[in-house]
């Protein structure tokens, strides 16, 4: 925490705008110090100048368009990738006092939509996501308010070369430009230099100011443990969690797997331990969501469908009992450990029966040569249509495409010029799954070069993005030397407390408040 | 899962070969199209319709493998992809029926079709007023499906109270509910509720936590469910706040069907209805049987004549079928299908009730 302090900029200035945004920061939001590169951003931006910024995960990027919300005329516009992410920024902002947010996504119902439309000029935030920013009547109702700050949240989902490429993002530039092109602001937690040309290129960022922090989270310290197979992973597991700090969140590959693990941390350990996947129905999830973030859990095994947008700040550990598919992956899921600055460890186990894991599932996010060409001829014959975007996509996955695969046909065959057929497209869409396939082959190869590496892991990890290490902390990582004692719970952190199961008490306890 | 086996082998005895195993999964379900709506009258399996919706396909495979390595089952002659009881089946389903019973809440069939809704409402505001009484005005709600977001939004509207008194009624009108049926109904109920400082458990979470088999806790959600539900829509001035989250313009048929019936009431005829709303004749084939098979009084015989009615009653009769095609075969060109499936449903009542 110490070390933390140190790297922080304190709040006193003598330019009359951040001492502004200093008082923001500490009446609102109840902080007593900006983070590294937040008042840069704030001043540039107070500057009308437009910002690029690179900010690792947990270091307090929303604060970046938080604090002048506050201090600028009109509304602030957030483009986001996710439904959960804004529906997290939009309870954050509302816990800290704010009424005046909304977010704008399909999930809304058309009541609702028309409301906030409505009322556009009302609200000081407005999170939206990418397509809804294509719909003709949204961007006619923004035109006609005042947009003082256009946020693009997650940026490099614009880009081709990121691991989450969002192919509506590419026309947000388009849509900044119809609002009278208000001051940009393009966050994004990790992007290599290529990722950074694409997001700066596509959002006519030229001129804009540059803040990249570096990717590196001092307080967590990264572990690296090659092992036999999964029964020694199993066991290491076990071990680890028997003495390290909670709460904890361990990865894994696949659905079974997670649900595997919570048996048995389950069974050996007696922890308060839950599952969460993609294959979950929805009100499943949101309640393992809740039960972490509410403290309930000590140990979450998940895929990486758990993550995005979940604001939770004392994560201490996280585990990957399977290694993910590139770097960025990796930072950003180990990203989520020790928000609040607190000492936190990153623990990824590894065998060699991991390896074939990783090329199958990026194969799986491009369709094959046969089923392409089968696709692109019942287009062409009338036998399917790309109207209907859902039916599309749900037909293709009934016949055994993957999600991922069948958006890239969709994404490719709605580029088609108009009076050519379908199967014109063929060799380009050909060309483009090998280019993208050979990117992330390079990516992972990457990834397997970090883990076998016999190098300080966070020096080798900052090389990947043009980095070089300035500070070591006292806690590095495996290569470095450092026990996992270090990491011991006390005997004072106890599990807490069960699950109420009386329904008279638990019914009580919900809907009784605390001055009763 | 042994209550699973108890409620799967149930079903493959009352069926006895004559469906699919695809079947008996979409009547579980609840899947809302003609097939399992009517299999659920004419095999008196209605309780069972829609009773695990939540049930995924390879888990109710798993339970049928299960079945079938133990003996339990053999293929049927009469239907592709059908099984029945062997002796060895048929003699531990007595066993399992000694042991366990369905819950009595799990009868009350009558708003099926709003079950779903209705506790995604009742979540919803639980959880909600848990938040507001404990000073919190923003939170990761249970659902975001807009029509549920709305009528709780609604609910909260009219009701010109404030927050903690509210509360306090939902809290005192849903101790009473539940303190009429038994206490591992209302545990289970509760325990799925989410709230201030707390997530709901989940079933599966809840069936280790209780020790108890997931296809149990299930039915027992269920039950409690229906039972609130039966309450509250017969008793609803003894809940004014709960009764309100009833929607109490849909009956039992399902939405598709009901507006069907709409144009039958105007005295419109099957072609004029098919035309109206650019349905085939087959989807409203479809809705007439689901029409008679849920209104008492629902009169046939603008489609189907005493005639064909008693000839068709009396091939049932004779060969001890609800098959279609068996009967057909029979009756050859005296009788449609359409007209088969309309005497069954109008007689669906008459042969061997439901407990």
């Amino acid at each position: 925490m110490e070390k933390e302090n140190k790297r922080n900029v304190p709040v006193c200035s003598n330019n009359p705008l951040i001492a502004k945004a200093g008082d923001v920061l500490r009446h609102v939001f109840g902080y007593d110090s900006f983070r590294p590169g937040q008042k840069r951003v704030i001043s540039a931006l107070l500057a009308h100048q437009d910002v690029f910024a690179m900010m690792p995960t947990g270091s307090g990027k929303s604060i970046c368009y938080q604090i002048p919300g506050y201090l600028l005329p009109g509304l602030v516009l957030i483009v986001s990738p996710l439904l959960s992410l804004m529906e997290d920024q939009v309870v954050s902002l509302r816990r800290a006092g704010e009424k005046k947010v909304r977010a704008l996504s399909s999930m809304l119902s058309f009541q609702e939509r028309v409301r906030v439309l409505k009322h556009l000029d009302e609200f000081r935030f407005l999170f939206i996501s990418p397509e809804m920013l294509q719909k003709p009547s949204v961007l006619s109702a923004l035109q006609q308010v005042k947009v003082s700050l256009f946020v693009v949240d997650e940026a490099h989902c614009i880009s081709q070369w990121g691991h989450e490429f969002r192919p509506d993002y590419m026309h947000l530039a388009e849509a900044r430009e119809k609002m009278g092109s208000p001051v940009c602001l393009a966050l994004t937690a990790t992007a290599d230099r290529r990722v950074r040309e694409d997001i700066i290129g596509h959002l006519h960022l030229e001129k804009s100011k540059q803040v990249l922090e570096s990717v590196d989270r001092p307080n967590i310290a990264l572990v690296v443990r090659k092992v036999k197979n999964n029964a020694e992973k199993i066991k290491r597991l076990l071990a680890l969690l028997r003495t390290a700090k909670w709460p904890a969140m361990v990865y894994c590959s696949s659905r079974e797997w997670t649900e595997k693990l919570t048996e048995e941390i389950k069974s050996a350990l007696d922890y308060r331990t839950a599952f969460y996947h993609g294959g979950m129905a929805s009100e499943d999830r949101r309640k393992i969501q809740n039960q972490f973030l509410d403290g309930e859990l000590d140990v979450l095994c998940c895929t990486n469908a758990f993550g995005m947008g979940i604001n939770k700040s004392d994560v201490r550990l996280i585990v990957h009992f399977h290694y993910p598919a590139h770097l960025n992956a990796y930072l950003q899921e180990i990203g989520r450990a020790g928000r609040d600055g607190g000492q936190s460890l990153a623990v990824l186990y590894y065998s060699e029966e991991d390896d074939r894991l990783p090329v199958s599932l990026i194969d799986s996010n491009y369709p094959d040569e046969t089923m392409l060409r089968n696709v692109l001829i019942r287009l062409d014959q009338g036998q399917l249509q790309t109207e209907d975007e859902h039916q599309f996509m749900t037909l293709l996955q009934s016949e055994g495409v993957t999600e991922v695969a069948a958006r890239f046909i969709l994404e490719q065959v709605k580029k088609k010029p108009d009076k050519k057929p379908y199967l014109s497209t063929f060799d380009d869409c050909l060309r483009l799954v090998k280019e993208r396939r050979a990117r992330q082959l390079d990516d992972l190869s990457k990834m397997r070069r970090w883990i076998r590496g016999t190098d300080c892991r966070r020096k080798s990890c900052l090389h990947f993005f043009g980095e070089k290490l300035s500070w070591r902390p006292r806690l590095c990582c495996d290569r470095c030397g450092l026990e996992i004692k270090d990491f011991q719970r006390r005997e004072t952190d106890r599990s807490g407390m069960c699950f109420e199961l009386n329904w008279e008490r638990r019914l009580r306890r919900l809907l009784i408040g605390r001055n009763r | 899962m042994t209550y699973g086996y108890f409620l799967f082998l149930q079903l493959v005895g009352r069926f006895n070969g004559e469906r699919s195993l695809s079947g008996i999964y979409h009547l579980l379900k609840g899947k809302q199209s003609a097939q399992p709506i009517q299999d659920s009258y004419l095999y008196h399996v209605r309780p069972f319709f829609h009773s695990l919706d939540t049930l995924k396909r390879d888990e109710f495979d798993r339970v049928y493998e299960e079945c079938k390595e133990k003996d339990w089952l053999e293929p049927s002659d009469v239907q592709q992809e059908s099984v029945r009881l062997t002796g060895k089946g048929a003699a531990f389903l007595a066993t399992l029926r000694r042991k366990y019973t369905l819950p009595e809440g799990i009868y009350l069939t009558d708003y099926i079709n709003e079950e779903t809704s209705f506790w995604l409402k009742l979540q919803l505001t639980v959880q909600t007023l848990s938040e507001l009484v404990h000073g919190r005005n923003a939170f990761l709600p249970v659902t975001r499906q807009p029509a549920v977001t709305e009528s709780v939004r609604h609910f909260l509207q009219i009701t010109p109270i404030d927050r903690e008194k509210l509360s306090g009624h939902v809290f005192e009108e849903l101790s009473r509910l539940l303190a009429e049926g038994p206490d591992d109904e209302a545990n289970v109920l509760v325990g799925q509720l989410s709230g201030f400082g707390t997530g709901g458990l989940t079933i599966d979470q809840l069936s280790h936590q209780l020790e108890r088999d997931i296809f149990e806790c299930r039915m027992l959600h269920k039950a409690a469910i229906r039972r609130m539900m039966d309450h509250l829509s017969t008793r609803s001035g003894a809940y004014p706040f709960l009764s309100r989250l009833l929607d109490r313009k849909r009956g039992t048929l399902s939405l598709s069907a009901s507006r069907t019936f709409q144009y039958i009431n105007r005295g419109c005829s099957l072609e004029e209805i098919s035309q109206a709303r650019h349905l085939s004749r087959g989807t409203i084939e479809d809705h007439i049987v689901e029409i008679a098979l849920k209104t008492n009084d629902f009169s046939c015989s603008p489609y189907l004549s005493e005639e064909v009615d008693q000839s068709v009653m009396e091939v049932v009769s004779q060969i001890q079928t609800r098959q279609l095609k068996r009967i057909k075969e029979r009756l050859h060109d005296k009788a449609s299908y359409f007209q088969i499936r309309l005497s069954l449903a109008k007689h669906a009542g008459e042969y061997g009730g439901t407990r």
